[in-house]
């Protein structure tokens, strides 16, 4: 009982040594961005700043057009968030729920699509948003993510799970497929949705590769991209408003995440794919 | 009836269209038309391409940097691959035992992975000042030398290896405790009636019945470090070094193509990677043939 004991307060002190080293940074990181410059250029590196500075946030705010940054992100991955749900669940529905030749062909192609790797597909993509004029637009920046292979098999999954009873009722009512969508499917499919589009924002959120090759002007930044310039500006001189940056690029995305962490853990949990 | 078959099909074309249009514009077409790119020489700027046939795919052997290239990128992934699996592994494993705050604890384990990349690249930059940073600060605490970091040719790879390990960790984590609690109670329950030690009970039953989920594992992963460029790019200032030292085969790719200009040869680089991860893939499926238990 007493080996047991020991054991446990072990396991816990084990624990809590781990957990520090995944919890410190981030302290580090709410910290320093708090600390005047002073503060970060001193040895042995202090934990807790010598004055609050909160001006900080205002003052990197400021340093780089975060505002803008922030409201190119924010019209980027709402768009391509709702743009896939929409094209998803309609090829879903065919999948599911349509006849039509050669439609197990088609759904492996789709599979296969999603698992072609964006190396591939990254020069003639430029290629072609340039012929389209569409370089340094948010059109080139939404438009070749406008499908999904990945979401249509997801909820494709949930659409089959649905019984056919209800489309039956459907049916009797005088319903057309695209009522039957909207009032059978998707009520039905919901977490399923919520799911995927949980995902997608956070990937799309994260994007800094693709944002990097098709703009290049300070306004179209999006906000990974903009505070991966401003890293590249402000390290060792100013790592206060640096840190300060990457709070504002952090915080939507941890917050969705805390709002809705049962539905992502499921998600990862169910489908296991990540970026 | 064949009306009826016909609008349904109809049907399903006009659902279908919205996703297939931009499934053959941004994902078929390009596929074959990096095929053909890389057969030629072209500076993605002038409107005229020069076929050379496969002189690209013969330039791979006489480019060190490439070379290079490559077995960084080995190296990440190697050690990525393994090092996330062994710590999420054992997270999973002390997680999966009675425990106070659990959920907070697992909490903590899985922050890294939601936070953006540039962000953690940014957070560690300052962590691996030399001489500012924690980490120097922490290893003198402790009695160790100090280390240049991402200042040296020598360390700067491993520097981003230890950042993404402690991120990919508790993704791996999450997984894995998925894994663990599928297993059934009584399996554990006979190892002790047979009176079987830990170790024992680790490898004859934990490892075989998690194989599964552990392959799965490993290949999402390796897809995912064979092609990393987030941490890279912010973390040696876009430029892959010191002395190429951290330039991986998609960031050698980003250069060759938007710093060098070269579409053509990176095409053949692009390929090059994909055939890389597909061999590698495959490799690891034949593998899991040997240790992979399926019940």
């Amino acid at each position: 009982m007493i080996r047991r004991r020991i054991g446990s307060v072990a396991v816990h002190l084990v624990v809590v040594v781990v957990a520090a080293a995944f919890f410190l940074p981030f302290l580090w990181m709410l910290l320093t961005a708090v600390k005047p410059a002073q503060d970060t250029f001193t040895y042995p590196p202090t934990w807790l700043p010598s004055t609050w500075r909160f001006e900080n946030f205002l003052e990197a705010w400021r340093k780089a057009p975060f505002a803008r940054f922030f409201l190119n992100s924010v019209v980027v991955v709402s768009s391509i968030t709702s743009i896939q749900l929409v094209t998803a669940s309609l090829a879903a529905y065919a999948f599911a729920r349509l006849r039509f030749p050669g439609k197990h062909l088609l759904f492996m192609a789709y599979l296969s699509i999603m698992m072609v790797p964006s190396q591939v597909t990254l020069i003639p993509n430029f290629i072609t948003l340039k012929h389209l004029g569409m370089l340094d637009t948010y059109w080139a920046l939404i438009v070749p993510f406008a499908a999904t292979g990945f979401g249509t098999f997801l909820i494709r999954q949930s659409f089959l799970s649905i019984p056919q009873e209800l489309f039956d009722a459907a049916t009797v009512d005088g319903a057309g497929h695209l009522r039957m969508l909207w009032q059978v499917c998707i009520p039905l499919a919901m977490p399923a949705l919520v799911t995927f589009g949980l995902l997608t924002t956070m990937w799309n959120w994260n994007e800094l590769f693709w944002p990097l090759i098709v703009t290049n002007s300070l306004e179209m930044r999006t906000m990974p991209l903009g505070l991966a310039v401003f890293t590249h500006s402000e390290q060792g001189t100013s790592w206060n408003l640096l840190m300060a940056g990457g709070i504002f690029t952090a915080m939507p995305i941890v917050l969705l995440f805390l709002a809705a962490q049962r539905y992502y853990v499921q998600g990862i949990a169910r489908v296991g794919i990540k970026g | 009836m064949r009306a009826s078959r016909l609008r349904e099909a109809g049907v399903a074309f006009a659902f279908l269209l919205p996703s297939l249009v931009p499934l053959v514009v941004f994902t078929l077409y390009p596929l074959a038309y990096s095929g053909y790119l890389s057969l030629t020489e072209w500076n993605l700027l002038t409107p005229t391409k020069q076929f050379v046939g496969l002189e690209n795919y013969a330039r791979f052997a006489h480019d060190p940097a490439l070379h290079r290239a490559i077995l960084n990128t080995a190296v990440y992934a190697g050690a990525v691959v393994a090092g996330g699996m062994v710590a999420g592994l054992a997270l999973a494993l002390l997680l999966n035992r009675p425990l106070w705050l659990r959920p907070l604890w697992r909490g903590v384990f899985f922050v890294p992975t939601v936070v953006p990349l540039v962000v953690l690249s940014a957070l560690w930059l300052s962590i691996y000042d030399p001489g500012f940073g924690l980490m120097n600060y922490a290893l003198r605490s402790v009695g160790l030398p100090a280390g240049q970091w991402l200042s040296s040719p020598v360390s700067a790879l491993w520097a981003i290896i230890i950042m993404m390990v402690w991120q990919t960790t508790g993704y791996n984590m999450v997984i894995l405790l998925a894994g663990l609690q599928n297993i059934p109670e009584e399996l554990y329950e006979a190892a002790r009636i047979d009176g079987a030690s830990w170790p024992r009970v680790f490898w004859r039953i934990i490892l075989p019945m998690l194989s599964p989920t552990l392959l799965f594992l490993v290949i999402v992963s390796s897809i995912q470090a064979f092609r990393v460029f987030d941490p890279i790019f912010v973390m040696s200032h876009g430029t892959g070094g010191p002395a190429n030292s951290t330039a991986t085969l998609v960031f050698y790719l980003y250069r060759q193509a938007f710093m060098f200009f070269e579409a053509g040869y990176a095409s053949a680089i692009a390929y090059l990677t994909v055939a890389i991860v597909l061999l590698f893939s495959a490799f690891q499926l034949w593998l899991a043939r040997r240790w992979v238990f399926y019940d």
